[in-house]
């Protein structure tokens, strides 16, 4: 029988521990899901105004559903990178601020070399308050400038010249889809109208 | 501390500073750590509202750059982006905002319950229902700033839940409604554009 209680207090906790300290990573998921929900909306709501032509229909659908999957692409190879590209350079020190070193200049190891791949200044220096005061604000800022860098890169310019390549390409598929049951349809009225 | 010297005069434990290959940045300026650090503390609605200004400046020129598609239909897209993110940045904004203000009832501090039952307000169980067992005093007592982005967190979350509703009942018909103005201010300037003629036309013309 499933504990309520018990899932209740482990999906607080959940969510405390992977989105609550980290914005970045919490804009990056939700964000994927609320891509998605977006797609669908707008598709329906196209297909839906009477006041949009077929034939941009036939661009505006497309595009839609292009727009939406290139988005939540983008946004793992490009926003997600950018994210950890960000992290790693404040983990291993290659970005600090002047708090980071003063706290390291007084709390040395072995460890920690300022800019080397090899360096984890979070893991070195794990359970130590005074560090997440100088560390943490100083991790979170750089992690949201890259997320939202990474974000506006994806999802206003690389995803647009895109789904509109997708969206052009459908439209004169369905362009000359439709000419051709035309002219089909005429061929078989006008045969018939002979007989 | 004392850092010890080993028999080659180098100084025990300590930490590399220098670079060559690997060298690292400081960041010295105060302003710009401020700057940054305060980047670290915006919410979702914050940053979703700079995705919409972004989009505004780049999607709408984008659209009407597309020499793959007739004038028309360039235009039509470009109106219908432009009511698409106000749409969508307009009540994701508020969608957002209004959740994580709604859950700040549902994640109060130990000092906010005793400032309520201080003032004579009724503190229930529901007033830490979404508080995780996880966050120590300790957390709390240290600026609040734990607290404060477990809330945020937890608002984007309920944000996407309630998006399921939004994006259907709120964004769809809002983008639509604003397309068909655009589309009337300035595609259809010259009144000729009529969709029942280019359906007529698709069908040959009868």
């Amino acid at each position: 029988m499933v504990n309520f209680n018990k899932s209740w207090m482990n999906t607080k906790n959940y969510l405390y521990k992977h989105y609550g300290q980290e914005m970045g990573k919490m804009i990056l998921h939700t964000g994927i899901i609320t891509w998605t929900l977006a797609t669908l909306g707008q598709v329906t709501s196209i297909a839906f105004n009477e006041k949009i032509p077929k034939k941009q229909k036939q661009f505006l659908i497309p595009q839609e559903i292009a727009d939406g999957a290139i988005n939540i692409v983008a946004f793992y190879a490009i926003t997600n990178s950018m994210k950890n590209i960000g992290s790693k350079l404040v983990s291993t020190g290659k970005w600090s601020n002047k708090s980071i070193r003063d706290f390291i200049k007084k709390n040395p190891s072995k460890k920690v070399k300022m800019g080397e791949l090899s360096t984890n200044l979070a893991k070195t220096y794990k359970g130590n308050e005074d560090f997440y005061t100088a560390y943490s604000p100083f991790n979170n800022g750089i992690g949201m400038i890259t997320t939202t860098i990474g974000s506006v890169v994806s999802c206003n310019a690389i995803a647009p010249f895109l789904r509109n390549k997708i969206g052009s390409k459908q439209q004169k598929k369905s362009i000359i889809r439709d000419k051709t049951r035309t002219d089909i349809y005429s061929t078989k009225t006008n045969t018939s109208m002979k007989i | 501390m004392t850092l010890a010297i080993n028999s080659n005069n180098t100084v025990k434990n300590a930490t590399s500073f220098k670079g060559g290959a690997s060298k690292s940045y400081v960041i010295k300026s105060e302003g710009a750590k401020k700057a940054i650090e305060s980047m670290g503390g915006w919410s979702s609605p914050s940053n979703r509202f700079i995705m919409g200004v972004t989009a505004l400046g780049t999607q709408p020129w984008i659209e009407l750059q597309n020499k793959d598609v007739d004038k028309k239909t360039r235009e039509m897209s470009c109106a219908r982006i432009c009511a698409k993110i106000i749409a969508g940045t307009t009540v994701g904004v508020i969608v957002r905002s209004l959740s994580i203000k709604s859950i700040k009832n549902f994640t109060r501090s130990p000092e906010e319950l005793k400032t309520m039952a201080s003032e004579g307000k009724k503190v229930s169980k529901w007033h830490t229902a979404l508080i995780p067992s996880e966050m120590t005093p300790k957390a709390f007592a240290e600026s609040g700033r734990f607290i404060k982005k477990h809330r945020s967190a937890l608002g984007t979350i309920i944000g996407v839940l309630v998006g399921l509703f939004t994006n259907f009942a709120l964004d769809a018909p809002i983008t639509n409604f604003l397309t068909n103005v655009f589309v009337d201010k300035y595609v259809n300037k010259n009144g000729t554009h009529n969709p029942k003629n280019e359906s007529l036309e698709a069908k040959g013309g009868k």
